[in-house]
Formats: C-alpha cells, sequence, structure tokens
C-alpha cells in the first residue's frame, strides 16, 4: 500500500513531465521561463516530500528556502535579458 | 519511482540542451538539470550537497550564463557538422565510463567501502572531538581545517585574478566599434520581437517594474537573513560558511538585477566589496594565528578559550563567517565585473 506521499510525488513527477515537454518543446522563449519557473516550484515540493518521506523535514525546509530564493533569481535573470539584453543598466 | 524517473529527466535534459538552436534556451535547460541533479543529492540524503548546488548551480551560474549570453549572439550562425574524429573520442568516453559504472558498489548496501572506512571514525568522534552536531561541518572545518582554508584562498585568488583582468582594461574606440558590430546588445530570441503595445499614458514610464521593485524591497532583509542563518547554523544543519556566502551575495545580484546596476553599486560599492573579499580570508587566517599565541597548532581552535568545547564552537564559526564574508564577496565580484566592462570603457 502506498502512503500519502508516495502518491503525491508520483503526482508531482507526472506533471513535471508535461512541463518537460514544454521546456524541451516550447515554441517561444516565455514558454520556456515560466517552464523553469514551474520546474523550481515542482523541485522545491518533491524535496519537501522526500525529506518527510525520510522523517526529518525540519533539514529539507532549509533547502528548499535555498531553491525559492535562487530560482527567482535565475528568472529575473532570464527576463531582464529578454526585456533589455543587456545587464549593465 | 523517483529513482527512475530523475535520472531519465536527466538525460532528456542533457541531449535537449545540446540540440536546442539558441543558446539562451540551452541555458534554461541546464539550470532545470541542475534542478533535477539537486533532487538526486536530496535523494542521496547528501543535504549539504544539494544546498551547495542550489546556490551555485541553479542561480549563480545561470546568471553568469546569461551576463555571457549578453555579450555574444543568442543563435548559432554556422551549420553544426558532426566531426568524426570527434564522435569516436565522444562515444570511446562514454563507453568507457559506462563499464566503469558496472563496477560501482550497490548504495544501499550497508558493506561497501565509503560506509565501513572512514566515515564511521567521523560519525563517531566528530560530536565528541569538535562539538559539531553536523559532522560534515565538523570535517570541513575542523578534520580539514587547512584544506577549507586553502579552497577559500584560492576563491578569494580567483576574484583578484579576475579584478585584474577586467577592470584595468581600458577600452579604445576601435574595441568599443568591435563590440558593436557583433551587435552584442541585439536580443535575437524567438518570440522577444512581440513588444507589448504601449497603452500606459504619459509618465507611468517609470512604473511599470513597480510589483518586481515593491516584491524585491520586501524580499531583500528576508534573503540576506537567510544567509547569515544558513552561514551560523552550519554546525547544527545542513550549510555552512559557502552556501551562506551564496545566499548573501545572489541578495545584491537581485538587488541589481531589480533596481539597477548603478543603485546596486551604491549599496555595495566596488571597494567595499574588493575590502571584504581578503578580509575573509583574514579573519580565518587570524583565527588560525591566534590559535598559535594560544599556545596551540595552526587552526587548533579548542585552546582559544577555557573550555575546549565551547572554543571549539566559537573558533568553527568565526571561521565559518570568514569563509561567509568571502564567498558572498567574491559572488558580487563575479557579478559586477562581467556586467561592468563597458561601463569602463
Amino acid at each position: 500500500m502506498f502512503n500519502m506521499f508516495e502518491v503525491a510525488t508520483f503526482t508531482i513527477i507526472l506533471s513535471a513531465v508535461l512541463i518537460l515537454y514544454r521546456l524541451v518543446v516550447g515554441p517561444f522563449v516565455f514558454n520556456r521561463i515560466l517552464a523553469v519557473n514551474f520546474f523550481g516550484t515542482k523541485t522545491v515540493v518533491i524535496m519537501l516530500l522526500v525529506g518527510f518521506m525520510y522523517g526529518r523535514p525540519d533539514m529539507f525546509i532549509d533547502i528548499a528556502f535555498v531553491y525559492v530564493l535562487i530560482n527567482f533569481t535565475a528568472v529575473l535573470a532570464f527576463l531582464k535579458y529578454v526585456e533589455s539584453g543587456r545587464f549593465d543598466n | 519511482m523517483i529513482d527512475v524517473a530523475i535520472p531519465l529527466f536527466l538525460v532528456v535534459c542533457g541531449i535537449a540542451v545540446l540540440l536546442v538552436k539558441d543558446l539562451m534556451s540551452s541555458i534554461m535547460i541546464f539550470s532545470v538539470y541542475s534542478l533535477l541533479i539537486a533532487i538526486e543529492w536530496v535523494r542521496l540524503n547528501a543535504i549539504d550537497v544539494a544546498i551547495t548546488e542550489a546556490a551555485v548551480g541553479a542561480g549563480i551560474s545561470t546568471v553568469l550564463f546569461m551576463i555571457i549570453l549578453s555579450r555574444t549572439k543568442s543563435v548559432e550562425e554556422c551549420k553544426k557538422s558532426i566531426s568524426i574524429p570527434a564522435l569516436l573520442v565522444a562515444v570511446g568516453v562514454a563507453g568507457v565510463l559506462l563499464y566503469g559504472s558496472v563496477d560501482l558498489p550497490n548504495l544501499r548496501d550497508p558493506n561497501i567501502a565509503p560506509s565501513t572506512h572512514v566515515s564511521p571514525y567521523y560519525l563517531e568522534n566528530a560530536y565528541k572531538q569538535t562539538g559539531q552536531e553536523n559532522a560534515v561541518a565538523a570535517i570541513l572545518a575542523s578534520y580539514r581545517g587547512y584544506d577549507t582554508l586553502g579552497e577559500t584562498t584560492v576563491v578569494a585568488t580567483a576574484a583578484f585574478c579576475l579584478i585584474l583582468l577586467l577592470r584595468g582594461r581600458r577600452h579604445t574606440n576601435k574595441d568599443l566599434k568591435k563590440y558593436e558590430d557583433t551587435s552584442i546588445n541585439k536580443c535575437t530570441v524567438k518570440g522577444v520581437g512581440i513588444k507589448p503595445t504601449k497603452t500606459s499614458p504619459p509618465g507611468s514610464e517609470q512604473d511599470k517594474d513597480i510589483i518586481k521593485k515593491t516584491v524585491t524591497k520586501f524580499l531583500m532583509p528576508f534573503i540576506q537573513l537567510f544567509g547569515l542563518y544558513v552561514i551560523v547554523h552550519g554546525e547544527l544543519g545542513p550549510g555552512g560558511g559557502f552556501q551562506g556566502g551564496v545566499v548573501l551575495g545572489v541578495s545584491i545580484i537581485v538587488y541589481s538585477l531589480v533596481f539597477g546596476f548603478k543603485e546596486a553599486q551604491q549599496r555595495m560599492s566596488v571597494k567595499a566589496k574588493d575590502l571584504l573579499v581578503s578580509s575573509g580570508v583574514l579573519i580565518y587566517g587570524g583565527i588560525g594565528v591566534l590559535a598559535l599565541f594560544f599556545g596551540g597548532n595552526y587552526l587548533q581552535y579548542n585552546v582559544l578559550l577555557p573550555d575546549p568545547k565551547f572554543a571549539s564552537i566559537i573558533g568553527i564559526l568565526g571561521i565559518e563567517i570568514g569563509v561567509g564574508i568571502t564567498v558572498a564577496a567574491v559572488m558580487i565580484t563575479l557579478f559586477y565585473e562581467t556586467v561592468r566592462i563597458d561601463a569602463n570603457g
């Protein structure tokens, strides 16, 4: 019998497949930006679920925080490049 | 389930990075690749490595790739042709690696060499000898303290080399014209050409970034507080000087991305950042020298205070702070110096 966390992980990985398709195929750059952002969110959730499965979520929340912050930065950099094409303004 | 899906995603991402035509998409897929690798680290219970991969792989390197991209072109011009010798070498290396992976031990087997050889010693003695609850921090800061000092110095030296290479350059008009010819600022990514029609009245132009700016303004103290927490908390949980330093550096980079490069330089000037690069290494080395004055060996923390265990904790905290300052300043250096090339000329 599966427990709740395993079912949740399974579901999120299924949705990650769809996002991966959009990331690889995605005709426009905006599809990809959104896909990267989505994937960051999914990663955070998967990490927390793994943390619950290992029985020590407190450690994994630290990493989840770093991921949220870092993914935010990466997406900001993509958007800045798309907007102006340069970083020194 | 995770064990099958994540490696499969990794392979898909790896192939996609090569096949995608424009470089920006490659960078994006590569940042997702980095996220996936970090899930693998979490799965293997290597939390400290996962947090490093998160901070460096997915964050800083993506931003740096984007900066480099803003100085070149985004789309490949020449047609790809397959070179037969290169293909043979690549296939050969892949074959050798696959052959080697057959002999890798099963990670869940408790009798493999990594689980029986050195790690039991650290796991048993780390807390007793250094007072660190996180064995990784104990190994990094105490058992392998000299190595970490070396690493911090190497990171600082890399930053100095970057400063020497890029800052001294004065651009002549000819150089600038060369840049214009290669059309650095021309953004040729597909889909970017669609500019939104301007419906806002004149005067509201300044406020187009208002959501981004407000969110960042509120987020900034929390990012920096979290960076400090990761540095200080290294002895109890995952993290430490390197990871916390990267988070601190990222906070300035976010500020620069949102508020502009000039504004960021008013918050963290180039001169202050240069001083911080070396002062972090000085703190680390200084604690080592301090231990010499108290009659111990270099970097022997437990002589610093009357209570050896407390002294060890304080000493390790001190060097974590030193590492954090250096790494944060180096990350800002990487960003500033690569962005600044034009502004300097």
